[in-house]
């Protein structure tokens, strides 16, 4: 290599380029560009660490085809996003999640405990990653500036590689606490180191096979010459690894925040789905290609890892080779520093604050929380490269990149259960997480971390050979003697295998409570319409002073004001403040979990809010799919029998409708035909009357009589006629507190007239008792009249007798009229009622037939009623029911 | 009731990566890990990155179509 300062130049101006990009975008605020589906899958991209890009040849050139497992994984897993991923992203942005920490403790019942156990599981597990970054680029940095031109050891690299790392990630990363834990600086500066490696990568790719190799051909050919037998690698590592890869793109911290934290739109995932496997296609495709290259063109001995450099250096183009470490500085800073950023964030939220929130430093009046929690995420990020660099000093050596990185998959694996859990086992639970993480990360750190840390430490070796405490069955290598030549497959199976069934037995093993019930439905539920008032179950009281005071110490003054101002505007509060109900200090909690995360939060609001209450019986509506679904159910027959209720009543109504239709049709054709009678006999003797000049006088006067006769019945029928229509129309006549047995008595007197010239004898038998009822007098005593008269017109008996008589009879006031005529036909009985009609068997045909029916409907409209006795003696007998007025009762 | 006309549509982007798991793993994956070559490339080789490719052919027209049945909701 010409130049070891040209290396370094090279390496600066491009982090410097690297941070303008970020520093440029974060002021920008979100341009459209940022925001575009692209940037996001380039910065999911984050995946490919210098693990990819110099790993992945090594892998290759040690074990084949392996390399592909870990792009295989993901790329199943963006096939089925529409599963998994877009739920998590549904859930994050209903929820405000901060981190894969933040997620598992906010679904199992907002627990500190189980976040600070998911962050230690993530922080153990970055180390040996972070530590394979450091590795990659220090070795690329010898192997680029020329061995013999660096005068410091490799440590002394790796521990200012570390420097620069952390200072570049504070930089970035740590400038603010941003309102929603995302960082659009870091995802442009993601998104361009993205474009460099992959640029990067196919030119060494094309290189290799272009200008060292002659073309595919050659390549294949090298291929078939250099790999192991195809036949060999696909047995249990390899779908271990494949199980491997996709849970690490779900569970790594870092996948967690670009995929899931940092996501802006939930449909830019629908081209990250298939873009990003893309991607890792197109990094894949020269990976074989560069291995079998460099092992047939470099000498024996050289490091596979640094094929993608050396090969290059080896065939002269340096600008090549400088694009490539590049390319790999990129892969390893944008790890590192996504990385750290979300390590950071999971150990200031719940390592740090849940540590403070119980000792006594977090008083109710402290100042500004937001710089000691950035302090705090400062101090973390050193901390992690520190470990970092650690487990590279002293962790186990010689190993490749890839088996470090896979070290670190198995540790992260260990979340996978409890997340699957919390999308889709309603009943998983908090003791079901912790024992499941807890055992998996034990076993690990066991069958795993330890073994490679302490391979040279001499007690350790005692306890790999002879087990701990002389028992065989827990050798860290070959638990309950299940040895294998794969540690690392043993590791993944035993502690995984632990991890489920511990996660699964603790979940049964205990009922939800409240709160773990509530976030489970918001969370397994998050599709469904009705979750979304599920966070206004919780019950909390708290002054809003003191919720605004808390509130700033989080999120500072400004970003409180703003938060409270716009909630009361947006409640349609004319106050400031917005009345602190259960709804708000929700709101509030949300809020300050998009910075603290939920449990934080929920210890925080607590502390001035108390202990919350969970309405039970709203809880259960929402939770309990059965109870829903009963819900619907019956919310459903309810409704469809009510319709039918309203069918029956307008089937009802259409019939009667029909029906009075009918009877208005009958009505006309019969008052027609009624009134014809008369007209007819009027017109024809007026017409005799006036045609024949020479008509007696006799005659003509008993024409005009008949005349007469007539138009006075038809003026009475007209009469009668129009008296129907008005009671049947609801016509009011005035009421009044009437006496019925004043009323018949007055009627009978008014018919004693007719009864003298018929030659009919009444008899009367009254009662004693005096009664009120609601009437019209007048009315009333026509009601009797009409009787009455009739029963007198219509008697054909020898001797006519009519006897009326009045009782009181249980609030009724009974009034029965009876003759001994020839009584009224059987067929005839029915319809004596309906207009017009008359006994089949009277010849008088005076009447118009419609006084009984005025009778009935002016009863009726009294609350009685007019009605034929049956099983009258002899003769006709009607009986006519008044009800007594009410407040007479009482007496 | 609001998923019922792209029912289909989950079932298949609930089946597809079940049937990439399938295909890139043993035993069907295995039967393709022989010497033989195709146009001068190991088959294993091929197999592979065609069945890949495949896949991600797969969650393109899929992810088209889900986004399409889910803004007509």
């Amino acid at each position: 290599m010409s130049s070891l300062n040209i290396v370094i130049l090279a390496a600066l101006g491009y982090a410097m380029i690297l941070f303008l990009v970020a520093f440029v975008s974060d002021r920008s605020g979100r341009p459209g560009w940022l925001t575009s589906p692209v940037v996001y899958t380039l910065s999911i991209s984050v995946y490919c660490t210098s693990w990819t890009f110099y790993g992945a040849v090594g892998s290759a050139a040690r074990n084949g085809l392996e390399f592909a497992t870990i792009y295989i994984g993901p790329t199943l897993v963006f096939l089925g996003f529409y599963g998994v991923l877009r739920k998590l992203l549904r859930i994050r942005r209903e929820n405000n999640i901060t981190s894969i920490a933040d997620f598992i403790s906010s679904r199992y019942g907002k627990s500190d405990l189980v976040a600070a156990l998911v962050t230690l599981i993530a922080v153990a597990g970055a180390a040996p990653y972070i530590a394979l970054q450091l590795k990659a680029i220090t070795t690329s940095f010898h192997v680029i500036g020329g061995a013999s031109d660096i005068t410091v050891s490799a440590p002394l690299t790796a521990f200012w590689v570390a420097v620069g790392l952390a200072l570049f990630t504070i930089l970035f990363g740590t400038r603010s606490i941003d309102a929603n834990e995302r960082h659009y600086g870091v995802v442009a500066a993601i998104a361009v180191e993205a474009i460099v490696k992959l640029v990067a990568l196919i030119g060494v790719g094309i290189i290799a096979v272009y200008h060292v190799a002659d073309g595919p051909q050659d390549i294949f050919k090298r291929i078939t010459e250099t790999m192991p037998p195809p036949q060999d690698g696909f047995g249990v590592r390899w779908i271990g690894l494949i199980f491997l890869s996709a849970a690490a793109v779900l569970c790594l911290p870092r996948q967690f925040q670009v995929t899931v934290v940092e996501n802006v739109e939930e449909k830019h995932l629908f081209t990250a789905a298939w873009l990003f496997p893309f991607y890792l296609l197109l990094m894949s495709l020269f990976i074989l290609p560069i291995a079998a290259v460099g092992a047939t063109t470099l000498p024996v001995g050289s490091n596979p890892d640094m094929f993608v450099l050396t090969m290059p250096i080896a065939a002269g183009r340096d600008d090549i080779a400088l694009l490539a470490f590049l390319g790999g500085f990129s892969s390893a800073t944008s790890m590192v520093i996504v990385s750290c950023i979300a390590l950071s964030t999971m150990i200031s939220n719940h390592i740090v604050m849940p540590l403070v929130l119980r000792g006594s430093a977090f008083s109710g009046s402290g100042g500004d929380l937001r710089e000691f929690l950035l302090k705090t995420r400062r101090v973390a990020i050193c901390g992690i490269l520190f470990v970092g660099f650690l487990y590279l000093e002293f962790g186990p050596q010689g190993a490749g990149l890839a088996s470090i990185g896979l070290v670190a998959f198995v540790g992260v694996a260990q979340i996978i259960p409890a997340m699957l859990g919390a999308l889709f086992w309603p009943r998983a639970n908090r003791r079901g997480a912790l024992l499941g993480l807890g055992v998996g990360f034990i076993i690990w750190t066991y069958t795993l971390l330890l073994p490679g840390l302490l391979a040279e430490v001499n007690w350790w070796q005692d306890v790999s050979e002879g087990g701990p405490f002389g028992i065989v069955a827990l050798r860290p290598g070959a638990l309950f003697g299940s040895g294998s030549s794969d540690p690392l497959m043993h590791a993944l199976f035993w502690s995984i295998g632990a991890n489920v069934t511990f996660f699964i037995l603790g979940s049964l093993s205990r009922e939800l409570i409240p709160l773990e019930q509530l976030q489970s439905t918001l969370f397994v539920d998050v599709f469904r319409a009705n979750t979304e008032g599920g966070q206004q179950l919780v019950g909390r009281t708290a002054s809003a002073d003191a919720l605004f005071n808390l509130a700033q110490r989080v999120m500072g003054a400004n970003e409180a004001y703003r938060i409270f101002q716009s909630y009361a505007r947006n409640d349609g509060q004319a106050t400031e403040f917005p009345e602190p109900n259960d709804a708000f200090i929700n709101h509030l909690e949300r809020r300050m979990a998009a910075s603290v995360g939920a449990a934080s939060a929920r210890a925080m609001i607590s502390r001035v809010a108390g202990g919350e209450r969970i309405s039970l019986d709203e809880l259960v509506k929402i939770a309990d799919e059965t109870a829903r679904l009963m819900e619907y159910s019956t919310r459903l027959e309810i409704n469809s029998r009510e319709l039918e209720e309203t069918a029956d009543k307008l089937k009802l109504a259409n019939q009667r409708l029909v029906q009075m239709d009918a009877e208005k049709d009958d009505f006309l054709s019969q008052v027609s035909h009624e009134l014809r009678t008369p007209m007819t006999s009027i017109r024809s003797f007026s017409e005799i009357l006036s045609e024949s000049s020479n008509l007696e006088t006799e005659k003509s006067d008993y024409f005009l009589k008949i005349i007469n006769n007539e138009s006075i019945r038809l003026t009475r029928l007209l009469d009668e006629i129009l008296d129907i229509g008005s009671i049947e129309r609801d016509q009011d006549f005035p009421l009044s507190d009437v006496d019925p047995q004043f009323a018949l008595v007055r009627a009978v007197d008014a018919c004693r007239g007719i009864a003298t010239s018929s030659k009919a004898v009444i008899h009367e038998a009254y009662t004693s008792i005096s009664s009120n009822i609601e009437a019209n007098q007048d009315r009333l005593t026509q009601v009797f009249i009409n009787i009455i008269s009739n029963a007198l017109k219509y008697n054909d008996a020898l001797n006519p007798r009519i006897e009326i008589s009045s009782q009181v009879i249980e609030n009724n006031f009974i009034v029965m009229v009876s003759d001994n005529g020839s009584g009224i036909d059987v067929e005839d009985r029915s319809r004596i009622f309906d207009k017009f009609s008359r006994g089949s068997n009277t010849t008088n045909e005076k009447g118009a037939g419609l006084g009984l029916a005025i009778s009935r409907a002016i009863a009726r409209k009294f609350g009685g009623d007019v009605t034929l006795v049956d099983d009258a003696p002899a003769g006709t007998c009607f009986q006519i029911s008044l009800p007594l007025k009410a407040e007479l009762l009482a007496n | 009731m609001r998923g019922l006309p792209s029912r289909r549509l989950n079932d298949i982007a609930v089946i597809a990566p079940l049937l990439g798991f399938v295909l890139l793993t043993p035993p069907v994956i295995g039967l393709f890990a022989t010497k033989g070559t195709f146009f001068g490339a190991p088959v294993i080789l091929i197999y592979l990155f065609v069945v890949w490719f495949a896949l991600i052919l797969v969650a393109a027209i899929l992810s088209r179509r889900l986004a399409r049945s889910e803004k007509k909701r």
